[in-house]
């Protein structure tokens, strides 16, 4: 079992010279990235547990706002990688790089799924506090930002990552404030 | 369709749309787009703002047209 275990994080096709060693680095970092994320859930849990806990709840308008966003967001994804496929019949290629551009389609499905919910009013959930929201959005923002800048200082690989995870949530963040400028120059309600 | 019946049966009862989307459990901006016309309601939640607003469902809801 050991044996073919090594054997398998271990083949070397010798025609291409293609080693498949996993990076075992950054592996590891996922790993602890994943221990970090969920025990952050578990106490976000725990602080929200008297307000209907880690999920948000929604009314039927906001499903189905966010119906259409996630008809936004898939389009989106769809017509990003329509692009990029045809960029690369045509042997275009972008000064990103596959694992970049994969995810910046990504992060731009997810931008525009969140910024049509915050437009409709399906963002913020029954049981959310849109200050408590934005502050979290500026933990993030700045955590994210800060960590890609002293990853790039330090010459580390992976410090776009957190740069663009950081613009995301800049804008989600912005896309907030936004929404509720136009709520207090309508005179937010009653007309 | 503006929802002017359930706008001002709210307002006799002096609520505001928030009080009204905390006693019938959705948002406000739910309230104020259903008195916009912008979003249709359910069944079901047209009759718990009827239960919160003391009305009928034809009172507040039915759409009156100029057919007999």
């Amino acid at each position: 079992m050991k044996t073919m275990l090594l054997k398998s994080i271990e083949v070397i096709d010798q025609s291409d010279n293609v080693t498949l060693v996993p990076n075992l680095r950054m592996l590891a970092g996922i790993g602890v990235g994943i221990i970090i994320g969920v025990g952050i859930l578990a106490l976000v849990a725990y602080s929200r547990r008297n307000e209907g806990g880690l999920f948000s709840k929604y009314d039927e308008r906001q499903k189905v706002a966010q119906g259409l966003a996630y008809r936004n967001g898939f389009w989106t994804v769809v017509v990003l990688l329509c692009g990029w496929y045809i960029l690369d019949l045509c042997d275009l290629w972008l000064p990103t790089g596959r694992n970049l551009t994969i995810l910046l389609i990504m992060l731009t499905g997810v931008l525009v799924y969140v910024v049509s919910c915050i437009m409709m009013d399906a963002y913020i959930g029954l049981n959310d506090n849109r200050k408590r929201t934005a502050i979290s959005l500026s933990v993030l923002t700045v955590s994210n930002l800060g960590l890609g800048f002293a990853n790039r200082a330090a010459g580390s690989s992976t410090f776009v990552m957190n740069l663009l995870v950081g613009c995301m949530t800049l804008v989600v963040l912005a896309a907030i404030g936004i929404k509720a400028l136009l709520e207090r120059r309508n005179g937010g309600e009653e007309e | 369709m503006k929802n002017l019946r359930m706008k001002s049966a709210r307002a006799a009862k002096d609520l505001s749309q928030q009080a009204l989307a905390e006693l019938v459990g959705v948002s406000r901006q739910t309230i104020n787009s259903i008195e916009k016309g912008d979003y249709n309601p359910t069944i079901r939640l047209c009759l718990a703002i009827c239960r919160a607003l003391d009305k009928t469902l034809d009172e507040l809801f039915w759409e009156e047209t100029d057919q007999p």
